[in-house]
């Protein structure tokens, strides 16, 4: 009961070699996605862990980047400790800057 | 792989079937309304709304709390869930609203029905508050960040310090070699001049016998507005480190990134403290309806035998207060 | 550019006169996360050079350490795939599958299944780890459900046996047995936890945690036997029906798991025709090169120094495996300089029972120098281990893990903790807002006067959030140099007489292998650390050595190896890099000149 009332940290971005840093620690678990209730349809962990780092944004990346809001319930289910909100945010930095990395959506 | 629409707009779903029930509800109010006259909130029909609101807002309350804490979950699972969270709480609401008939006279009904608006509205407001304080933090975010990613104030930093050690060393060598000074002043003058101020090529000749080493007063006043970058006011020239090239500007740059990590932490609390927010109202709004629940009970029990259906809807009400 | 075709094309046919079927450029033995992290970050540098996979996988490369959702069935077989289908393919990378038999260093080759054999320029070995299972005294060891849960072929095992399964036993007392315990409990099986010692983990967990753990284990379900060993196993008709314990207990049960740990897998070390050293796995140095020339080792196979205690010991750890991948690559394609990225401390996270546990660093240090602070607020518990004011080690365990990559810097980088001690202790730190507001007071407060400049802490101030450091960087380099100096006059003899170098390589002493390693890095121009060394010293007279060098090597009368080697082929584009960073180093000295001078002239 107490846990509705007890708001997840709020901890501050990371910076590009951090989030690289934890996508290399990433172990794939799924877990995040599953607690994400910003997450509306099937994106698989590699897609999206090859996705935040370079390259080109597919449309669901894209859709999902928009969608999340960094309420880091994403946070706690890692079992390696690591912080997807912030690999979102870097995410959406990256949307920020250069929209056109997006794919036209399909 | 196609995207349907359902991918592209999660929430569709939950939007028509919230439309669809208002409307039904809607047309159930004209349809009754014609047929009766009775606009009380404890009529047959006034209660029948009353019991389709509170099986929503449980619908509303208990769906989404046990798909947060569930252990075996699905992907996106937890965002259809939210969906229907949202699209329950506001069928409740309007079923609580034409459950009161514009009727406002029972205290403990319109507190309740209060509470239940603020707790919509707080929902409605926190999603819209998710929708658009993300894109602010990643503005934040973005100024933080250098464009590369890395962090600005490492970057602002090394860059200072490059200056600074610099600075001291020069100055430090300039006064041992005063007599070195002029020459090279001259040479420098020279270079200023070939170069230009924003270190563009100008198109002149670069034999430096076209140049007078001596400095002309233009030359002066050009290259003083170009490279004092303090104002001296405040800053005395006498001080040295008050007068590294580009400190100020260093400087605010730093501040800037300060300013940003402390909006985004700032913002990164309303988006927490909101939900926390929201959970309180929904407690209040729970408490309020079950004093409500009991005192339309009391008054609800002297007519307890009046009519079948009554009794039978109110048979329901009771156990479920 | 046209010169390395050429030397492409002759290595084709002298490998044809030779006996080699086949041969590439880069040889990856093994496809485990850190030989496919090394085959993509070797194509990143080499895109046009042939990479080949040598494995007898027979699955693609998977998240391993997400096996324990595949066996609660979280995760179907096709979301373990740590890349993306078709990756492989899409990298040209080849797989081969075959087992790999024997190294034979001095020529080049490997000996694979089928009486094949294949060159290499460099190889890696990333053979991984296999279960140590248990132990070959124990009388029915070889029953029909004992087992251990390692590769992806034990958890489909498993996930069948489930449903014939009502009663199980662990064996053993680590993290892995912990989460086949929770998996377990998750499919509603009763679970008989056998751990030898009296608390659980005893390496990593003190007393507190190690408790809070095993009564949240507890608390799901699971009947733990402390200080308790197995005897034999009991069967019936061939399969399992029990476990005999020390004191005498049968436990009946379906299924035996035995989580004793892992194992290198070194048999290749063994089989290298060049002595290769090796202990409790494969000895590699910071760059993952192994003692024998131009074999690496990376992931659970090899053995890295531990800055902390100064012993070589494996990271059987996903992220350590990763990195040490890409480490391993840059390497194998001749970018030693990308490789200056030290693994640090060991750290290790996990979801224990319903906790989190991070351990990083040497928290369980006794030394009188360390102090020791713990907190159990908060449902969790955290204990820190301090020497002055910098961080050794840390372990929490709780409900949430604290910013564990965050913490690990702040060791590695050996930070003062003074200020933040307290979010420490309470396991809310937050790295990034901290240490870019203590950044920037620090900036003003230097600014101001209040502070010197630091200009010797620059070196690690400029590496503070890019890259994790713990090995004190110059001195190295400039010993490496100093060596490479010295080495300068026997260069010739090194290449033509390389086997001699080689052998007396059989080493015991540490010292001696980061010895071996910077001659071995000798004859090839692109040494570790040259170009650095040049930026750092804008030692005009190395660069002649360089080109020296350049001319050498292709005088000796040497093995065709040699010749062949990668290597060789880039030298011009790297010594113009390296005239490059010169000049830039030498524009970004004089700009800044212009501005100060003409500033004080105006002063004047």
């Amino acid at each position: 009961m107490l846990k509705m009332f007890k708001p997840n940290p709020v901890i501050l971005h990371k910076t590009k070699p951090q989030v690289e840093q934890e996508i290399q620690a990433c172990i794939g678990c799924n877990e995040c996605l599953l607690a994400c209730p910003a997450l509306a349809e099937p994106i698989t962990i590699d897609v999206l862990n090859r996705e935040t780092v370079a390259g080109s944004i597919s449309a669901p990346v894209e859709r999902f980047t928009h969608a999340c809001y960094q309420c880091g319930a994403c946070v706690s289910p890692c079992p390696v400790g690591l912080h997807r909100d912030a690999m979102m945010m870097w995410l959406k930095v990256r949307l920020l800057n250069n929209p056109k990395e997006a794919q036209a959506g399909n | 792989m196609k995207t349907t629409s359902t991918q592209r707009y999660p929430w569709l779903i939950s939007l028509l079937v919230t439309l669809g029930i208002i409307i039904l509800l809607l047309a159930s109010l004209l349809a009754y309304t014609r047929v009766s006259n009775d606009r009380s909130p404890d009529g047959t029909v006034g209660l029948a709304y009353a019991i389709a609101g509170l099986i929503f807002m449980g619908l509303a309350t208990i769906g989404y709390t046990l798909s947060r804490r569930s252990h075996k979950r699905v992907v996106g699972a937890l965002n259809a869930s939210l969906h229907w969270h949202i699209s329950f709480g506001i069928i409740a609401l309007f079923l609580i609203f034409l459950h009161s008939f514009g009727n406002f006279e029972l205290v403990s009904g319109t507190y309740a029905l209060f509470a239940l608006i603020a707790l919509v509205i707080s929902g409605i407001a926190g999603r819209t508050l998710d929708r658009f304080l993300p894109r602010l933090i990643a503005r934040e975010v973005n100024t933080a960040l250098t464009e590369q990613g890395d962090d600005r104030v490492e970057s602002v930093t090394r860059t200072l310090q490059d200056i600074t050690a610099y600075h001291k060393e020069q100055v430090h060598s300039l006064k041992s070699q005063s007599e070195l000074l002029v020459a090279e002043k001259d040479m420098q003058t020279a270079a200023a001049y070939l170069v230009g101020q924003d270190g563009t090529a100008l198109p002149t000749s670069w034999d430096l016998a076209y140049i007078s080493l001596e400095e002309t007063p233009q030359e002066i006043e050009r290259d003083a507005t170009h490279y004092r970058f303090v104002p001296d006011r405040k800053s005395p020239l006498s001080e040295p480190k008050a007068l590294i090239p580009g400190l100020q500007k260093h400087m605010e740059e730093l501040q800037s990134v300060q300013r940003a990590l402390r909006r985004e932490r700032f913002y990164r609390a309303i988006i927490r403290y909101w939900r926390v927010f929201h959970v309180c109202l929904a407690l209040l709004t729970i408490g309020l309806t079950l004093w409500h629940l009991e005192f339309a009970a009391t008054i609800l029990f002297p007519t307890f035998f009046i009519t079948k259906l009554q009794a039978l809807l109110s048979l329901h009400f009771f156990r479920l207060a | 550019m046209s010169s390395r075709k050429d030397r492409a094309v002759a290595r084709v046919r002298v490998n044809h006169n030779e006996r080699y079927l086949d041969g590439a450029d880069v040889v990856i033995i093994g496809n485990g996360i850190a030989g496919l992290a090394a085959a993509i970050e070797a194509r990143r540098h080499l895109p046009d050079r042939p990479i080949v996979i040598i494995t007898d996988q027979l699955h693609p490369t998977i998240n391993t350490p997400a096996l324990k959702q595949f066996a609660v069935a979280k995760l179907a077989r096709e979301q373990l795939l740590a890349y993306p289908a078709g990756t492989e393919r899409a990298e040209r990378i080849h797989v081969v599958n075959a087992h790999v038999e024997e190294i034979e260093a001095k020529s080049k080759y490997v000996s694979i299944s089928g009486n094949r054999y294949f060159g290499y320029n460099s190889l890696l070995i990333a053979t991984g780890s296999s279960p140590v299972g248990l132990p070959e005294q124990i009388p029915g060891r070889s029953f029909d459900g004992v087992m251990t849960l390692h590769r992806l072929e034990d958890y489909l095992d498993f996930r069948r046996r489930l449903p014939e399964v009502r009663e199980a036993v662990v064996i053993g007392g680590g993290a892995h047995a912990c989460e086949t315990v929770m998996g377990l409990l998750y499919w509603g099986i009763r679970v008989h936890w056998l751990i030898r010692g009296k608390t659980f983990m005893g390496r990593m967990l003190d007393q507190v945690a190690s408790e809070m753990v095993l009564n949240s284990v507890r608390r799901a379900g699971a009947i733990i036997h402390t200080e308790t060993e197995i005897k034999g196993v009991v069967g019936r008709v061939g399969a399992v029906a029990g476990v005999i314990t020390n004191d005498s207990q049968l436990i009946p049960c379906q299924l035996v798991l035995t989580c004793t740990g892992t194992r290198s897998e070194m048999t290749l070390a063994q089989q290298c025709s060049i002595p290769m050293q090796y202990k409790n796995g494969i000895l590699v140095d910071n760059k993952q090169r192994s003692s024998v020339r131009d074999i690496y080792a990376a992931g659970d196979v090899a053995a890295l120094h531990n800055p902390q205690t100064g012993a070589y010991e494996t990271r059987a750890l996903w992220y350590a495996a990763v990195a040490q991948g890409r480490i391993a690559g840059a390497m194998m394609a001749g970018h030693d300089e990308l490789a200056h990225q030290p693994l640090g401390v060991p750290w290790h996270a996990t979801q224990l029972g319903e906790l989190s546990m991070l351990t990083v660093g040497a928290p369980l240090d006794e030394d009188n120098q360390v102090m020791i602070l713990t907190d159990t607020s908060q449902g969790g518990y955290r204990r820190l281990a301090i020497v002055d004011d910098r961080l050794v080690g840390y372990l929490s365990v709780g409900t949430a893990q604290p910013d564990s990559l965050a913490i690990k810097h702040i060791i590695d980088e050996g930070l003062s903790i003074r200020d933040m001690l307290n979010t420490l202790l309470k396991g809310n730190f937050d790295a990034r807002g901290y240490l870019s507001q203590q950044k920037s007071h620090a900036v003003k407060k230097w600014i101001t006067g209040q502070l010197s400049v630091p200009s010797s802490e620059r070196n690690t101030t400029t590496q503070a959030f890019a890259v994790p450091h713990t090995d004190p960087v110059v001195p190295v380099l400039i010993t490496e140099q100093a060596d490479a100096l010295l080495i300068k006059a026997s260069a010739k003899n090194a290449i033509s007489s390389q086997e001699e170098q080689s052998s007396p390589s059989i080493l015991t002493d540490e010292g001696q292998l980061e010895q071996y390693a910077i001659y071995e890095e000798e004859p090839s121009p692109f040494t570790g650390t040259l170009p650095v060394v040049f930026g750092h010293n804008k030692n005009i007279e190395g660069c002649l050595f360089l080109k020296d060098d350049e001319a050498n090597i292709p005088k000796q009368g040497e093995p065709i190896v040699e010749e062949i080697g990668p290597f060789t082929g880039n030298l011009p584009t790297i010594s113009g890099q390296i005239v490059e960073s010169q000049k830039q180093s030498m524009k970004s000295q004089t700009r800044p000149t212009r501005k100060l001078w003409a500033y004080i002239e105006n002063r004047a």
